[in-house]
C-alpha cells in the first residue's frame, strides 16, 4: 500500500481529521497557558554597571524598571493622567508644596513574599539619599515620617514636585530592607544577580557582559499577568549584530539598531520605525581652568566655528536638532527663546585675534562607543582647524573618559564629548545642574567651569520649580542665556529616539520618562 | 647573501609573484605620492564634504563617498602611507631589538641568555594581539601607542630566531679560532655572526610585514589603533561596519585594501625564503 493509498482509507481519513480538529480546538482554548510559558528574547547594548538599585545611576535601567517600582510612574507625554500608580495607589501634597503623603498599595510584596511597608519606603529613600548615584533629587527631602504601614509623609525643606521626584529613573526604587541592610554588610551582595524588587519580573540568570534573564513574579500585584513568563536578553554591545540578531530570528527584539539602518527597515514591511521625542542631548565641556579656555572669547570663537548642520546631520543621520543649551526640546525648562550659535568663522577667527590667540591645539576625547559621536567629532575638529586651531581626538571607552576628567581636571582634555539625559523630566534640577552648576569635586560639571551669577539662578530655580513652576522657567531662562554668553559648553544636537518595532509583537511606547528602559510586562503578541 | 638580495629577478619569477610585487610596487607608490594621485586629496586627508555623503561607486566616486562625504579612493590611497609605515617601524623596530638580544643570548650563554629567553618567554605566552591590546589599553589609543604596543608583542620572535642561529654559528671553528685568536666579542659578532643570521632575520621580516598591517588594522578597527579623522584602513572598515547593508562599499573595498597588502607581503615573504633557502624551493 502506498502512503497515499494508505491516507485514502476512510477510517484513517476520519481519524487524521479528528486529531487535527482536538489538536485545532487545543490550540485555540489554551492560548494563554501557552504564552504564560513562552519566551521573548531581546539584544540591547545596555550594560550592567551595578544592579545595585540604590547605586544605579546608568544604563542598567534597562533592567531595573522590570524589577524594582518607584511609587509612581510617569506616564509617556500625552497620556493622561500624567502619573501612573506604582507602589502608591494615591498621593497628595500640601498647599504649600512643602508635606507629600503617599498611601501604599495594599497586597504589594517583594520577591521573597515580604510586604512593601512605610519602613521599606523611608529605608529606601533615606538610603538613596545618603549614598545613590541619584541622590541629588532628594535635596529637599528633609524627614520622612511612617504613620501607618501603609502611609508614607515626605516632609520637605523647600517645595519641590515630588510626584514627579518619586517617579523618577533613578533614584526612586523602593527596595527591600533585607536587600538593603545586606548590601550594607557586604558591598558585593547584589554582583551575581540577586534582587531585592517588588516588579513584575525578578533576575533569573545574569552572566556580567553576555546575558540576562528576568523571570515573571507569580505573585505581582498587577491583575493583569505579562504575556511573557521569561525575558531572555542577550548584551550586545554592537548595533550592526544586535540588527542581524533580530532579522534571522535569533531574537525578537533588538533595541541598539544603529541609526543609520533606519533607511532599510523603512522599506522592510515586517517592521515599525517610530520616532519619539527623547531626553538625549549632546554637549561637549571646554576645560575652562586651562588658558586660554578660560576666556569666553575664546570658548564663543569656538563655538562659532562649528558647522551645526552637518553636526546634526552626521550625527542624527536626520533624527536629530539642533539643540538650544543643554535642555532637550520638549523637556522642561526648554526654552525656544534661548539663543543658539550659528557658524560663523570669520567672526570666530576675529575673536580669537582679539584674545591673542595663536597656535592653539584641542585635545578633543568622546565615547568610542558611541558611534554617532564617531561620526562628527571629526566635523568638530574641521571647524576648529578652519579657524587655525588644532585639534586631537582621542575615543575611548566613556568609563575612561570620564575617570580622566573627574581624576585631574587641570591636566585632562580640553574638550569633553557626552551624550546626556536627565534622571527625571526636569532637565532644570539636572541637566543645568549637573553639567554647569559649580562643584567642589567634578562628577558631571566637567568644563570645571564657576559663575557664581548662574549658580545662583538654578539654586533659586531649583527651589522654586515645585510651587512656581513659571517663575523658575524665567530664571531657568536667563541662566541658559549666561551659558550662552559665557559658553562653557557647546551645545550640539538633540537626538529623537527611534525605534524598530517588529510588527509581530505589541511593544509598549516609548516613555521619554524612561529613555533607557524597556516594559517588558507590556509585550505580547500583535493582535 | 647580499649578491642574492642584490638580483631582484625573483620577485618577478612567476605570475602569482609578479602580482604580489605590483601591488607592493603600486602601495609604496600610493604612499610616497598618494597627495599628488588622489583625485580630493583634502578629502583622503579627512576634510569632510557633508552633502556628497554616501554616494556610491560612480564615475565622479569610483569607490564611492564615506558617511562624511569623503571620496572613499582618496581615503584609501592616504591610507597606504600610515599602513606601510606602520608595519615598517614595527618589524623595523622590533627586528632591531630582537636582533641585539638574540645575539647577546646566543654568543654569550649563560644565566644572560636564560635572563633574556625567560623574558621572552614570558611575552611570547601571550597571543600577540592580546598583548597589544593590554598595552594600548595602558598607553591610550593612537596610531604610535599602537606602534608602541606591537614592538612589545614582536620583538621576542625575533630574539628566539637570532638566539638559535646565534648559537649555531658560535659552535663553527671560524668563530671558535677567532675567539681564541684574542678577536673582540664585539668583531665577532658584527663580522662572523650578524652576517650569517641575516638569511632568517630577512625571511621572518618579510613575513611579517602583512601580519602587522593586519594586527594595526584590527587595533584600529576595534578604536584602539589610529584615531578618526585619520585614512587608516582598519578606522575605515569599522566606520563603514554599522553601514555594511547599505553602503557596502566602505567597508568592502577598505578591507580589500588590507587583503591585497597582507596577500603580497605573505606572498613575497614566500619567494624571499625560496629564494635564499633553495632547498625548499625545489620542493
Amino acid at each position: 500500500m502506498s502512503f497515499k493509498s494508505r491516507f485514502s482509507s476512510p477510517k484513517i481519513r476520519l481519524i487524521a481529521i479528528t486529531t487535527s480538529a482536538l489538536l485545532a480546538i487545543a490550540s485555540f482554548a489554551v492560548p494563554n497557558a501557552a504564552q504564560a510559558a513562552s519566551v521573548f528574547k531581546v539584544a540591547t547594548s545596555a550594560a550592567v554597571t551595578t544592579w545595585d538599585p540604590v547605586q544605579s545611576f546608568s544604563t542598567e535601567a534597562f533592567y531595573m524598571t522590570n524589577i524594582y517600582e518607584p511609587l509612581l510612574w510617569k506616564n509617556p507625554d500625552g497620556v493622561s493622567p500624567e502619573y501612573a500608580p506604582a507602589l502608591a495607589t494615591s498621593w497628595s501634597s500640601s498647599t504649600n508644596g512643602k508635606t507629600w503623603t503617599f498611601k501604599l498599595r495594599a497586597g504589594a510584596t517583594f520577591h521573597d513574599g515580604s510586604a512593601v511597608t512605610s519602613a521599606a519606603v523611608k529605608a529606601s529613600l533615606e538610603s538613596s539619599k545618603k549614598i545613590g548615584g541619584a541622590g541629588f533629587i532628594w535635596d529637599a527631602l528633609k524627614t520622612i515620617d511612617t504613620p501607618s504601614d501603609d502611609t508614607v509623609v515626605l516632609n520637605l525643606s523647600y517645595a519641590a514636585p515630588m510626584d514627579l521626584i518619586a517617579s523618577s529613573t533613578y533614584g526612586a526604587y523602593i527596595v527591600n530592607p533585607k536587600s538593603l541592610d545586606a548590601v550594607a554588610k557586604d558591598s558585593k551582595y547584589y554582583e551575581s544577580g540577586k534582587d531585592g524588587g517588588s516588579g513584575p519580573y525578578t533576575i533569573s540568570s545574569y552572566k556580567a557582559g553576555s546575558s540576562v534573564v528576568l523571570s515573571a513574579y507569580a505573585k505581582h500585584w498587577a491583575t493583569t499577568k505579562p504575556a511573557y513568563s521569561t525575558i531572555d536578553i542577550s548584551i550586545v554591545a554592537d548595533g550592526i549584530t544586535a540588527q542581524q540578531m533580530m532579522t534571522s530570528g535569533q531574537v525578537d527584539w533588538a533595541t541598539n539598531i544603529p541609526l543609520t539602518s533606519m533607511t532599510s527597515f523603512k522599506r522592510n514591511n515586517k517592521y515599525s520605525v517610530i520616532k519619539y521625542k527623547s531626553p538625549f542631548n549632546y554637549v561637549g565641556y571646554f576645560n575652562t581652568l586651562r588658558a586660554p579656555l578660560n576666556n569666553p572669547k575664546v570658548r564663543q570663537a569656538l563655538s562659532l566655528a562649528l558647522n551645526y548642520r552637518e553636526i546634526t546631520a552626521v550625527g542624527g543621520q536626520g533624527y536629530a536638532t539642533q539643540a538650544r543649551s543643554a535642555v532637550p526640546a520638549g523637556i522642561y525648562p526648554y526654552d525656544p527663546a534661548t539663543p543658539q550659535y550659528q557658524m560663523a568663522r570669520t567672526k570666530a577667527k576675529q575673536l580669537l585675534a582679539s584674545a591673542g590667540v595663536k597656535d592653539l591645539t584641542i585635545k578633543i576625547t568622546y565615547a568610542s562607543e558611541n558611534s554617532a559621536e564617531a561620526r562628527f567629532v571629526p566635523l568638530i575638529k574641521d571647524a576648529f582647524e578652519a579657524i587655525g586651531v588644532k585639534a586631537e581626538v582621542q575615543g575611548i571607552l566613556f568609563n575612561q573618559q570620564w575617570a580622566a576628567a573627574k581624576k585631574d581636571p587641570a591636566n585632562a582634555q580640553d574638550l569633553f564629548i557626552v551624550k546626556y539625559w536627565p534622571t527625571y523630566s526636569d532637565a532644570g534640577v539636572d541637566n543645568l545642574w549637573s553639567l554647569f552648576h559649580s562643584s567642589t569635586k567634578p562628577f558631571f560639571n566637567l568644563s570645571y567651569w564657576k559663575n557664581t551669577a548662574y549658580d545662583k539662578l538654578i539654586d533659586e530655580a531649583t527651589e522654586l520649580s515645585g510651587s512656581d513652576k513659571a517663575a523658575a522657567q524665567k530664571l531657568y531662562s536667563q541662566a541658559m542665556v549666561i551659558l550662552y554668553n559665557e559658553a562653557p559648553g557647546l551645545y550640539l544636537y538633540d537626538e529623537a529616539q527611534v525605534s524598530v518595532v517588529p510588527k509581530k509583537f505589541d511593544i509598549p511606547k516609548y516613555n521619554i520618562n524612561y529613555p533607557f528602559s524597556a516594559f517588558f510586562a507590556g509585550v505580547k503578541l500583535s493582535s | 647573501m647580499m649578491k642574492r638580495l642584490r638580483s631582484l629577478k625573483f620577485l618577478f619569477k612567476d605570475k602569482l609573484t609578479s602580482m604580489a610585487s605590483a601591488i607592493l610596487i603600486l602601495f609604496i607608490f600610493l604612499a610616497i605620492f598618494g597627495p599628488w594621485v588622489a583625485p580630493f586629496p583634502k578629502e583622503g586627508k579627512g576634510t569632510a564634504n557633508v552633502d556628497n555623503s554616501y554616494i556610491g561607486p560612480g564615475f565622479k566616486h569610483l569607490l564611492g563617498t564615506d558617511e562624511l562625504g569623503r571620496d572613499l579612493l582618496s581615503r584609501i590611497i592616504f591610507g597606504a602611507r600610515p599602513a606601510l609605515f606602520i608595519a615598517l617601524a614595527v618589524v623595523g623596530f622590533a627586528a632591531v631589538i630582537g636582533t641585539l638580544l638574540g645575539l647577546i643570548a646566543g654568543y654569550r650563554g649563560g644565566w644572560i641568555d636564560s635572563l633574556i629567553m625567560r623574558v621572552s618567554e614570558l611575552f611570547l605566552s601571550f597571543p600577540p594581539l592580546l598583548l597589544s591590546l593590554v598595552a594600548v589599553t595602558f598607553l591610550g589609543p593612537g596610531l604610535i601607542n599602537a606602534l608602541i604596543a606591537l614592538i612589545i608583542s614582536w620583538w621576542p620572535w625575533y630574539a628566539r630566531l637570532i638566539r638559535v642561529e646565534a648559537s649555531i654559528v658560535k659552535s663553527r671553528p671560524y668563530v671558535e679560532i677567532s675567539a681564541a685568536m684574542g678577536v673582540p666579542d664585539r668583531i665577532i659578532i658584527l663580522r662572523h655572526i650578524l652576517r650569517n643570521v641575516t638569511t632568517p632575520l630577512i625571511v621572518q621580516i618579510a613575513a611579517d610585514l602583512g601580519t602587522v598591517i593586519l594586527a594595526a588594522g584590527s587595533l584600529a578597527f576595534i578604536g584602539l589603533g589610529a584615531q578618526p579623522p585619520a585614512a587608516d584602513w582598519g578606522l575605515m572598515v569599522a566606520q563603514g561596519r554599522n553601514l555594511i547593508f547599505d553602503q557596502w562599499w566602505i567597508s568592502t573595498f577598505s578591507g580589500m585594501a588590507i587583503f591585497l597588502a597582507v596577500l603580497a607581503f605573505n606572498i613575497l615573504g614566500d619567494a624571499l625564503r625560496d629564494h635564499f633557502d633553495p632547498r625548499i624551493a625545489r620542493q
